[in-house]
């Protein structure tokens, strides 16, 4: 082993953390290396210094302080009221209230759970309106649809397609049927119906100028008809 | 005859090795049990140690005050969950490292200056002569230095070299502690003691030219 790799172990060495054969290989070589047999003393000089000074005297006054501190947090720790202790205490020996108070929070709490879900079933069910089959019944897929929308595209995300075919089709109705409220007034939320031949046409403006839900639909006196 | 008197040397250091980890496991057995008392024991039996390797990390008193307390705090608090048969005294050593690396970064200490920029900064004196100061004042003066030259490492770094060189605990032991491989811990200690060799030599360096 030459001096560089030696060198390497050296600090290894100084505080015995080598294994058996590699103090055998870096004492081999110290016996014969003036160079390395410094560097090693200077480490083991090092480490020396640093145990021989780094242990700082503390008295018995910074002890007694510290398990003063200690207790005292303990005391706080075990006197710190929890949630159950803060709801008692604030009708003190009066639990009665107290339950009922609890009651009507969870009450509260599962009314607006209810709520909640009833909201999101009605969303819902607008994405089902949406994705209508009536709607795409009218559809013809022609080549440059195609090429508009790729399929991996619809494969990642059929509602965006889906979205995106309604939107074509409502172009193609603006361009036959010539209904003018594409750029019409902004609202924040428009209701809009227009009828053609067959179809019942809803337009829903949404806070997005930008951004118009466009939705065709068979009129129900043509279903009636129909039957 | 020389044989035996080492046998019975060696009877005696593992009874008294047992006789203290009884005696852990009861003062802990009952500390878990509510016993405050039995909770004191173990603070006086661990606060040296603690408050020893809380300054080795942190550099200053106050703050390894601040941090053995927050240490024996956490230990009260988790004193439910100790198995009295497991390492004590290693699960208080990883609380203090961890409690320390909270304090320390919370506190936005130990950037690491180089010996120079320390000076600059005025938070070193040069080196001292036996002839002009008092011992104390010399011994203080080789604490800050110590304390100056840990600091230069990186935290992971000064962990390592203080548990093992000035804690005295085995590599091994030493990586259980911190949670790391005893590869790379070697590795953290190695390259400590070339920072610490090479900060007292450029100290002792320095000292010399303004002799």
């Amino acid at each position: 082993m030459n001096c560089p790799d030696v060198e390497k172990l050296i600090p290894l060495y100084s505080g015995d953390d080598l294994d058996p054969k590699q103090t055998r290989i870096v004492e081999q070589h110290l016996d014969s290396c003036e160079n390395c047999r410094n560097q090693a003393r200077g480490f083991e000089q090092s480490a020396l210094w640093l145990k021989s000074n780094a242990s700082p005297e503390f008295d018995d006054a910074t002890f007694l302080q510290l398990r003063q501190a200690v207790r005292l947090e303990i005391a706080q720790i075990q006197t710190k009221p929890g949630f159950g202790d803060w709801i008692f205490s604030l009708w003190p020996h009066r639990p009665a209230p107290a339950l009922s108070a609890a009651a009507i929070i969870i009450l509260i709490a599962a009314l607006s759970l209810i709520i909640f879900r009833s909201s999101t079933d009605k969303n819902s069910n607008l994405i089902t309106v949406v994705s209508d089959p009536a709607i795409n019944r009218q559809e013809k897929p022609s080549p440059t649809d195609a090429l508009q929308a790729p399929p991996k595209a619809a494969l990642r995300n059929p509602k965006k397609t889906i979205a995106r075919k309604e939107e074509r089709l409502a172009i193609n109705q603006i361009g036959s049927s010539a209904p003018t409220d594409i750029t019409g007034p902004k609202s924040e939320e428009k209701t809009e119906t227009t009828s053609s031949n067959n179809m019942l046409r809803i337009e829903l403006q949404t806070a997005d100028p930008n951004i118009r839900i466009i939705w065709f639909t068979p009129k129900k006196e043509t279903q009636n008809d129909s039957k | 005859m020389v044989d035996a008197s080492v046998m019975t040397n060696n009877l005696t250091a593992a009874d008294e090795i047992a006789d203290e980890k009884l005696l852990t496991n009861s003062l802990i057995l009952r500390a878990q049990q509510g016993d405050l008392q039995a909770f004191d024991q173990i603070i006086i039996k661990h606060q040296r140690r603690v408050i020893t390797l809380a300054w080795r990390m942190l550099g200053n008193k106050d703050d390894a005050r601040d941090a053995a307390q927050d240490v024996f705090i956490r230990v009260y608090k988790n004193l439910s969950k100790v198995d009295p048969d497991r390492d004590f005294s290693g699960w208080i050593y990883r609380i203090t490292i961890n409690v320390c690396r909270d304090l320390a970064r919370a506190r936005n200490r130990h950037s690491r200056l180089s010996l120079e920029e320390e000076i600059e900064a005025g938070n070193m004196t040069e080196p001292v002569s036996l002839d002009n100061t008092e011992s104390s004042a010399i011994y203080n003066q080789e604490q800050m230095i110590i304390a100056r030259a840990l600091a230069t490492l990186t935290e992971k770094e000064r962990a390592a070299i203080t548990l093992r060189d000035l804690e005295g605990l085995p590599g091994d032991e030493v990586a259980r502690i911190l949670g790391s491989s005893p590869t790379t811990v070697r590795s953290q200690i190695s390259s400590a003691r070339s920072k610490i060799k090479i900060f007292r030599e450029r100290w002792l360096k320095k000292g010399a030219s303004n002799k």
